[in-house]
């Protein structure tokens, strides 16, 4: 047993060691951003107890990641406020906190749509598929998506293809956060790049390696509140800014902006809207963050409070995003700052007019929401490589010795992550982009029509996924090669094309589908 | 009580993919094309979001869905909040009108019928009718006694 606790420290070292040649990298990348804000006493304090409560959850939730199916899956050992503010945090990223109000400065309310849909979601995607793959976890031994997925359309090469798509999709997620994340530290804490890198993705790695996705749903739980929190800060920051002002009339009534900054549309051209309030609707529930939580939650009663607390909780911090979003827009259109250069600065824009306790609040907030996506991910590359792709390949790792290799692939692809986000910046374009669009056009075939409709057949999921896969991979390559660039956003096509041909192919196949479903997926079915 | 059987769920799935390839073209025709084809598309989407709800919805061996809750309420008030913030934000895009309650009346209505208005459907009823209709104590504990009957899958 010590031996295990040695080795799990000497993975964090190694972890830490042979990250510094890419985080060397990440020193050199070009850094064009203003720092619009001075770290002070106050904002390091709050970060410094912030990260070692992380730490502490992070190794305490060790004791609940003995087996494979607790260190991957955490299946059913959580109550409905923890997987709910868990879930929140984890679906609430980075770009809800920084990239979001960039979005509303730049565009007005078009990207609000985004926020919007994503937090009504929650409930309707149990709505959907809740229950039935909370009842998975009654018929199956179930650690992992790809499990779920090899079970009811018992196939080992369902298992893999989504297995490929899932750490691709994990290292693309990650990438996305490694540069968000350092610039804020440094904004933060006044530090290098370097340290940035280390302290954030250090951080992340200690508390994952430790207690894998229990680590992941406590410390998320625990960031969730940190987020919540955080939101309570911008409120008091925006009447603090806007002070007696209308900021909408100040925005409507000004020449370089206009009523199109503030009507229900924004600037975005329509087709914009109305794919972002379809895929981050129908969305959310093809997002692994909460795919995974409908198993985790101990009684399926909890599925109830689970979904109305994700929901309401991530429509709280929908408020963070359209009130700095605004605020900034407010404070160029009102003359106190000049125009942003990058519009992703507006939320340190807004920051730095406000007071060191509401920065250091909204700071340990940003610092949560870049954290608590992160984590899943290192989770789910880890279980992607170890428990599904050698699985469905046929070579399945002993059960007494998945967990240590699942810490040490965690470990591999965080650096990986580090290594491809600064390597080759247009990489990191590529999978960003996939990162998103595989999930939905993935899961949703493979999960939602799966779980509503038993003739979803194995023949007609295997031909969505690999169109999937094939579609966003090529289509995101031809964009950024500029050979050709589809008119609208290339994740769209591969849903369509997943779903499309899931649901046609099935209609002409039977592969565990219909007559031909295993007997004890057949009671699901019935609820 | 609506009973969806075999024939009327493939014949909505069958829709819902039919909508999902008009999607493809329609937002591929989008930049050369009048407004009224992306307000087409957004009917379209939430067809399909309906689509799924009233399936997710339904039960029972038969797929079976009450007329009045869910599908009156929370199904189709939903779709009704939907639309009725989406036309209101559309329709009044780009123009410069008096606020209400400091807003621009497109995004009063985005944010009163969308967000809260679909807030207080679906996710309120989620919460109100679980126990109710979505997952009884009864039909949960009859799944497990039918799922014990089985060996566990591999």
């Amino acid at each position: 047993m010590k031996l295990r606790n040695l080795g799990t420290h000497l993975l964090c070292l190694t972890g830490f060691i042979l990250s510094s040649p890419l985080v060397t990298l990440a020193a050199e990348a070009p850094r064009k951003d203003k720092i619009f804000m001075e770290p002070s006493p106050i904002t390091t304090t709050f970060i410094i107890g912030y990260i070692i409560i992380c730490l502490i959850l992070g190794i305490w939730a060790s004791k609940y990641a003995k087996t494979p199916e607790q260190f991957f899956g955490s299946t059913k050992l959580f109550g409905p406020i923890t997987i709910g503010l868990a879930s929140m945090a984890a679906i609430m990223s980075a770009f809800g906190f920084i990239g979001g109000p960039g979005l509303v400065y730049q565009m007005g309310f078009s990207s609000v749509w985004m926020t919007m849909a994503a937090g009504i979601g929650f409930a309707y995607g149990f709505w959907l598929i809740g229950k039935r793959m909370r009842a998975m976890a009654e018929v199956t031994s179930v650690a992992t998506l790809p499990d779920i997925a090899r079970v009811r359309y018992q196939s080992q090469v369902v298992r893999g293809l989504l297995a490929i798509g899932l750490l691709i999709a994990s290292i693309a997620y990650l990438s996305s956060q490694v540069k968000g994340g350092m610039l804020l530290v440094v904004q933060m804490l006044g530090v290098s790049d370097v340290v940035a890198i280390l302290i954030l993705f250090g951080v992340v790695t200690v508390y994952m390696v430790f207690g894998g996705m229990s680590g992941h749903i406590m410390t998320n739980y625990f960031q969730g509140i940190v987020m919540l929190i955080g939101v309570v800060g911008v409120v008091l920051g925006y009447f603090f800014i806007t002070s007696g002002a209308s900021p909408m009339e100040v925005i409507q009534a000004a020449e370089s902006k206009g009523p199109k900054l503030v009507d229900g549309i924004g600037t975005a051209p329509l087709n914009v809207i109305v794919i972002w309030s379809l895929v981050f609707f129908i969305g959310v529930i093809g997002q692994p963050q909460l795919l995974t939580k409908c198993y985790t939650v101990k009684d399926p009663n909890g599925l109830k409070l689970a979904g109305v607390i994700g929901g309401c909780t991530y429509a709280i911090c929908s408020i963070l995003w359209i009130l700095v979003g605004v605020a900034a827009l407010y404070l160029v259109t009102s003359g106190q700052e000049a125009p942003l250069v990058n519009k992703d600065n507006a939320a340190f824009m807004f920051l730095s007019h406000t007071s060191g306790v509401v920065q250091a609040l909204v700071m340990a907030g940003l610092l949560a929401a870049i954290m608590s996506t992160a984590d899943l991910f290192v989770s789910m590359a880890g279980s992607s490589i170890t428990r599904d792709l050698l699985g469905a390949l046929g070579y399945e790792i002993p059960h007494d010795r998945q967990v240590f290799w699942g810490r040490v692939v965690s470990v591999l692809a965080t650096l990986g992550a580090i290594g491809v986000a600064f390597s080759f910046p247009e990489g990191v374009a590529i999978l960003g982009t996939f990162g998103w669009g595989f999930f939905v056009s993935a899961n949703l075939p493979v999960f939602v029509l799966g779980f509503l409709w038993k003739r979803t057949s194995r023949e007609g999921v295997i031909v969505g996924l690999i169109l999937a896969i094939a579609a966003n991979l090529v289509l995101t390559i031809l964009r950024q090669t500029g050979v050709y660039k589809l008119p609208y956003y290339d994740y769209m096509l591969s849903i369509v094309l997943s779903m499309g041909a899931t649901i046609f192919i099935s209609l002409f196949t039977s592969g565990a589908a219909g007559k031909n479903l295993p007997e004890p997926i057949k009671p699901i079915f019935k609820l | 009580m609506i009973t969806l059987s075999e024939k009327i769920q493939d014949t909505l799935h069958v829709i819902a993919g039919i909508l999902w390839i008009f999607l493809g073209v329609a937002f591929y025709f989008a930049k050369t094309s009048p407004p009224a084809l992306m307000y087409a598309a957004f009917i379209a989407v939430v067809i399909i979001c309906l689509i799924y709800f009233i399936l997710g919805a339904s039960k029972g061996e038969e797929n079976r869905i009450a007329i009045g809750v869910p599908l009156f309420y929370p199904i189709l008030c939903w779709a009704g909040c939907w639309i009725i913030g989406f036309t209101v934000a559309y329709s009044t895009r780009g123009k410069a009108m008096g606020l209400i309650f400091g807003m621009h009346p497109g995004w009063f209505s985005a944010l009163l019928f969308y967000w809260i208005g679909t807030f207080l459907t679906s996710t309120l009823g989620f919460y109100l009718f679980f126990k109710k209709w979505y997952l009884p104590d009864e039909e949960w504990k009859k799944f497990l006694d039918e799922a014990a009957k089985y060996k566990t899958l591999e």
